[in-house]
């Protein structure tokens, strides 16, 4: 079975080249553009990993994480902050919503294959 | 100045003459007595005298005028400290005053009865002075008064909302345990404190929505031109595939720009914290070492690297030191054509000293004190175009120097430089 990934960002464009990435890697993607709708569909669909960006409407990514990160059922999804934050800011957040790692854009299409191959194998 | 006039010819005299009285007093005495006034009794009366004085003088006058010379010295001190203290408390720009330990006034200097009269005397200090009429939460009257002690606390809300800075020295006045208090207006300093830290503050928020709105759309720019480069997006030809590198190329450029700006302001705000562990400086070059070889080799250059094995493990924050070693081996790269980069590693004194010495272009004179400052690329590198953001040196001083070490240059231009930075043991 294809792993299922969702991908989080308030940016239509970014969400669109990241989808286009990914797709070589056999995998079901989903998307969302705001907090609310990303913790709707996680419980929907319970993806095998979540990047999510963290300046999102509605719903912060630090919020939408710690919702995940304290549901029994959700809890070990790997979650993966995509951020345009400064790198020390993104790993103190990342820390405190005990978020599994980061990706700091824009990044190549090198660390963003890495990443979620360390999680999903 | 009055000096005491008692001489020892003075002395002399009155010992002459008080013999003399005393013999005179005998004289007396035997008279009284009903004894015959003989020559013997005569000579034995000024023999006795003559015995006795000496010793009164050495045990009891002696040190009777010792004591009255001494306290004439204390009394001119005490003169002339009143006088010191008169105009002291005259001139000195600042409201002060003496409180019991109950906090009950019992000295106004001028300045404060100026404002509130000598009524304000046995009235209680916050009373007077705090617009809500509270005792301050860290007034040291809430602790036992320790003579001679200083304790200097902030009052807000003094005197209509100003703020104070209050020195309260434990002291003895009129026998009882007192505090003086100097009174210090601090109201537009705070002002300005405030002031600055907001410029501060907005500064680095400023700076850092600004980068954050910058990378999001670089992100999708990068993303979108490496899909069509590797041919995610169908096959382009060679032309097309050259410029959409040329525009990859600066995309990564402001990329690191915004980076180099982003950690610069943060470094000088003071924001970043340091992770400071203990490690071994050798470990961090031989890591720079294997990223390095391949760039430099390319480059047909050679990388040695020179370390002493002695240095002892300090602390210092891994990352940060990794980036300076590395910007630096970056710079040396960069701009040498030919010959070696050396990493060299010593023990000096109290400190760790690193070099990283190259064989290129080398800096003049007239550049150096330019170098560590930001955005002050040099000429020479523009020209090259090394594609750096004049900033790197910059953020080098600021993690150098937040671990109490120091940078600097030493280079002949045409023959090449040595960068070297300190950190403390």
């Amino acid at each position: 079975m294809n792993k299922k990934i969702l991908v989080v960002d308030d940016e239509p464009d970014i969400l669109k080249v990241i989808t286009f990435r990914l797709k070589k890697i056999n995998c079901e993607i989903f998307t969302a553009i705001d907090g609310l709708d990303a913790l709707k569909i996680a419980q929907e669909i319970k993806p095998d990993i979540i990047l999510l960006d963290i300046l999102l409407p509605n719903m912060d990514g630090r919020e939408v994480c710690l919702n995940i990160k304290n549901n029994p059922e959700l809890k070990n999804i790997p979650i993966i902050f995509m951020t345009a934050s400064a790198i020390s800011d993104t790993v103190r957040i990342m820390k405190e919503c005990f978020a599994d790692d980061y990706l700091i854009k824009p990044f190549e299409p090198e660390e963003l294959f890495e990443k979620v191959k360390k999680y999903i194998g | 100045m009055r000096s005491s006039k008692f001489g020892n010819i003075q002395i002399f005299i009155i010992l002459i003459t008080a013999i003399y009285l005393a013999e005179f007093f005998v004289m007396i005495l035997l008279k009284k007595l009903s004894l015959p006034i003989s020559i013997e009794n005569f000579i034995d009366g000024l023999i006795l005298v003559i015995l006795i004085y000496p010793l009164l003088y050495l045990l009891a006058f002696r040190p009777l005028m010792y004591e009255i010379k001494k306290c004439k010295g204390l009394e001119e001190a005490l003169y002339t400290s009143n006088e010191l203290d008169k105009y002291l408390l005259k001139t000195i720009p600042f409201g002060m005053d003496i409180v019991d330990q109950y906090g009950n006034i019992m000295f106004l200097n001028e300045k404060l009865e100026a404002i509130f009269g000598k009524e304000a005397i046995g009235k209680k200090c916050w009373m007077l002075y705090k617009d809500d009429k509270m005792q301050c939460v860290d007034c040291p009257l809430r602790e036992e008064i320790k003579v001679g002690k200083t304790k200097t606390i902030e009052a807000k809300d003094v005197l209509g909302g100003k703020v104070f800075q209050i020195n309260h020295t434990g002291m003895i006045y009129q026998g009882k345990k007192a505090i003086l208090e100097v009174f210090q207006d601090i109201t537009e300093r705070k002002l300005v404190e405030e002031k600055m830290k907001e410029v501060v503050e907005l500064k680095s928020e400023f700076t850092s929505i600004v980068s954050h709105e910058l990378r999001t759309p670089l992100a999708a720019i990068k993303e979108g031109i490496n899909l069509v480069i590797d041919g995610s997006a169908g096959p382009i030809n060679k032309n097309q595939e050259e410029f959409l590198g040329i525009a990859k190329n600066n995309i990564d450029r402001l990329a690191r720009l915004i980076n180099d700006v982003l950690d610069f302001q943060k470094l000088e705000a003071g924001k970043i914290e340091f992770k400071m562990e203990e490690n071994n400086i050798n470990d961090i070059v031989r890591d720079i070492e294997r990223q390095m070889v391949s760039l430099v080799s390319k480059k047909g250059l050679k990388l040695v690297v020179n370390l002493d094995n002695n240095i002892p493990r300090i602390k210092f924050d891994k990352d940060k030191i990794t980036q300076v070693l590395s910007n630096l081996v970056n710079n040396a790269i960069s701009f040498t054509e030919k010959g070696n980069i050396t990493i060299t590693s010593v023990c000096q004194g109290n400190n760790i000293v690193l070099g990283i010495r190259d064989t290129g272009i080398g800096i003049k004179k007239e550049d150096m004190p330019k170098l560590f400052q930001a955005f002050k690329q040099l000429i020479s590198a523009k020209q090259r175009k090394i594609g750096g953001t004049g900033l790197g040196l910059a953020i080098c001083k600021n993690i150098v120097e937040a671990h109490q070490g120091k940078i600097w240059v030493e280079s002949e231009f045409g023959n090449g430089s040595v960068f070297y930075f300190t950190l403390p043991i």
